[in-house]
């Protein structure tokens, strides 16, 4: 029985930026890790302790992320455009681990960058999936996963495979040391090259400037006049 | 000519849905999860049919492969979402379903005849790319996007659909108080790291209760100064809240936390440094110290 524990696998939208021939033009060149990522890892293990934990990434570079966190081995899947659409990139993530077998839980950053890959990863699978998960435990043949629903959280018992998508609530408080990261890069690392289906994709056909939304600032060096500006607006508004 | 279907699993991001999917030039199939009043609401928006899916007894996720079969059933041109979980998790079995092309930060769709074209915001919404397909589309809508104008409601059916057996509801928790009030607040007052000192939450407390406003704050400010109640954070890893009004004071506008207040209706920012990222974003901002702003906007707000 294996946990699969994704991390690393969504570009930092931060780093999509528009070039001076207008066209979108990414400054990274691999995913990095997202702020879900630790706590994806820690719901995998936490599912099935005692299952093997494996690590699956997209990244390129240091790949000790999972294997820092408690993975016993990691699988990176070589080939994913930096450009990948979401149906591309779960499809990528689906065949990388229906090659490794007895997957019986997938854990994945329930991730703002690319909020639709979790559940398209699911899909592909054929498995159900719990997004906004917080945490999870084991209870009998089923588990019990927490997660967020309105302004509380729902338990949630699911039996079977699953797709878990996790949505850390802070950051990581302890990260690992630099011992654990080192023996980390001992453990195995599979490279293997990247199955995408036949998915559907878009074609991008043109890039133009957002409609201007122009913000009305006032010069705060005199709040009076400021405020009164401000006043007036909100009224004008229909919200003060 | 193919319907739009938009999925709505919570009231609060339902209209901004329809502001995309009826200007989509295409009739609009609302499927609402939720409870009858969230449905009623949505037949009010400009679509073409409801069909309500009663959730108060199972989780809307255990419909999934029932939705995406009706899908492949029906065929819809385009499916239109907001990034709430549920329809999260219902758009992602029927893209699959149906091989559709998904797309996120969608500002907006239009479709004509076998082909899509869909707007969506990229580089931190720098920039508008334009994408096309002639296969169905999923569109995951960008937050704060124009409201749906409201007209005649149309009848809600009730919809049936098979529930998978490996999802169960086992316990629902509310939570505090103060997350369930910022959900549903008109107002909210907004803190960020620049106010200073913990003494200055007091100008805070002073404007909210001014405007009847609630309290909201910056993940720093709960994880790292501990000063609010974990309750109190909007953002990306949090909360998202849709007031008509939202006063930023002292935040720069990160985006961890603009995905979270986004969607209020007007978006007023107070900030010191001309530089920050949320007079980019913000609806009116005034550019000075909070500390001294702040009690006079106070006092101009008890006099309005």
């Amino acid at each position: 029985m294996t946990s699969v524990a994704v991390f690393k696998w969504a570009m930092n939208p931060h780093d999509e930026r528009v070039g001076s021939d207008g066209q979108i033009k990414w400054f990274a060149e691999r995913p990095e890790a997202g702020d879900d990522d630790y706590a994806a890892v820690q719901v995998a293990h936490d599912a099935a302790p005692e299952a093997e934990l494996v690590g699956l990434t997209m990244a390129s570079g240091d790949m000790a992320f999972a294997a820092a966190r408690g993975a016993a081995r990691t699988v990176a899947i070589e080939g994913v455009d930096i450009l990948a659409q979401p149906t591309e990139v779960a499809s990528a993530l689906a065949n990388a681990i229906k090659d490794m077998g007895d997957v019986t839980l997938v854990s994945i950053g329930d991730a703002a960058w690319s909020p639709m890959v979790p559940s398209l990863l699911a899909a592909e699978l054929g498995w159900p999936c719990v997004l906004a998960v917080d945490a999870v435990r084991p209870e009998g043949d089923s588990l019990v996963v927490t997660r967020r629903f309105g302004a509380g959280t729902q338990d949630v018992a699911v039996t079977g495979p699953c797709v878990l998508a996790v949505a850390a609530r802070r950051e990581e408080e302890q990260k690992p040391g630099m011992k654990q990261v080192l023996q980390a890069r001992k453990k195995p690392v599979d490279t293997v090259a990247a199955q995408i289906g036949d998915v559907a994709t878009f074609d991008a056909s043109g890039v133009h400037e957002p409609n201007a939304q122009a913000s009305k600032l006032f010069d705060g060096a005199d709040p009076a006049a400021a405020v009164a500006q401000l006043v007036s607006a909100l009224q004008s508004e229909g919200v003060l | 000519m193919s319907n739009v279907w938009m999925i709505v699993a919570d009231a609060m991001s339902a209209s901004n849905v329809a502001g995309v999917a009826t200007n989509a030039d295409a009739p609009v199939d609302a499927l609402v999860f939720g409870d009858a009043k969230m449905a009623e609401d949505v037949a009010k928006l400009g679509v073409a049919s409801v069909t309500r899916y009663d959730v108060s007894s199972t989780m809307a996720e255990a419909y999934a492969p029932a939705i995406a079969q009706k899908a492949a059933d029906e065929a819809p041109a385009a499916v239109v979402l907001s990034d709430n979980a549920t329809a999260r998790a219902l758009a992602g079995a029927i893209a699959v379903k149906v091989g559709a092309a998904v797309a996120t930060s969608v500002v907006s769709l239009k479709v004509a005849g076998a082909e899509s074209t869909v707007e969506q915001l990229v580089a931190e919404g720098e920039a508008v790319q334009v994408l096309k397909s002639a296969k169905p589309v999923v569109c995951v809508i960008a937050d704060g996007g124009p409201d749906a104008e409201e007209g005649a409601a149309v009848a809600v059916a009730e919809g049936a659909a098979e529930a998978s057996d490996a999802l169960k509801v086992v316990v629902t928790n509310a939570e505090g108080e103060g997350a369930a009030g910022l959900l549903t607040a008109e107002k909210v007052v907004g803190v960020g790291l620049g106010i200073g000192g913990k003494e200055n939450l007091a100008l805070i407390d002073d404007l909210a209760g001014a405007l009847g406003a609630a309290v909201a704050c910056t993940l720093p400010l709960c994880d790292n100064y501990h000063w609010f109640e974990h309750s109190s954070v909007v953002g990306t890893s949090t909360q998202k809240i849709s007031p008509r009004l939202y006063i930023s004071c002292g935040s720069s506008g990160a985006p961890q936390h603009m995905a979270g207040v986004r969607s209020a209706k007007v978006i007023v920012a107070i900030n010191n440094d001309p530089e920050a990222p949320i007079f980019r974003e913000c609806t009116y901002g005034i550019i000075g110290d909070a500390v001294k702003v702040l009690p006079v906007l106070t006092e101009a707000v008890k006099s309005a």
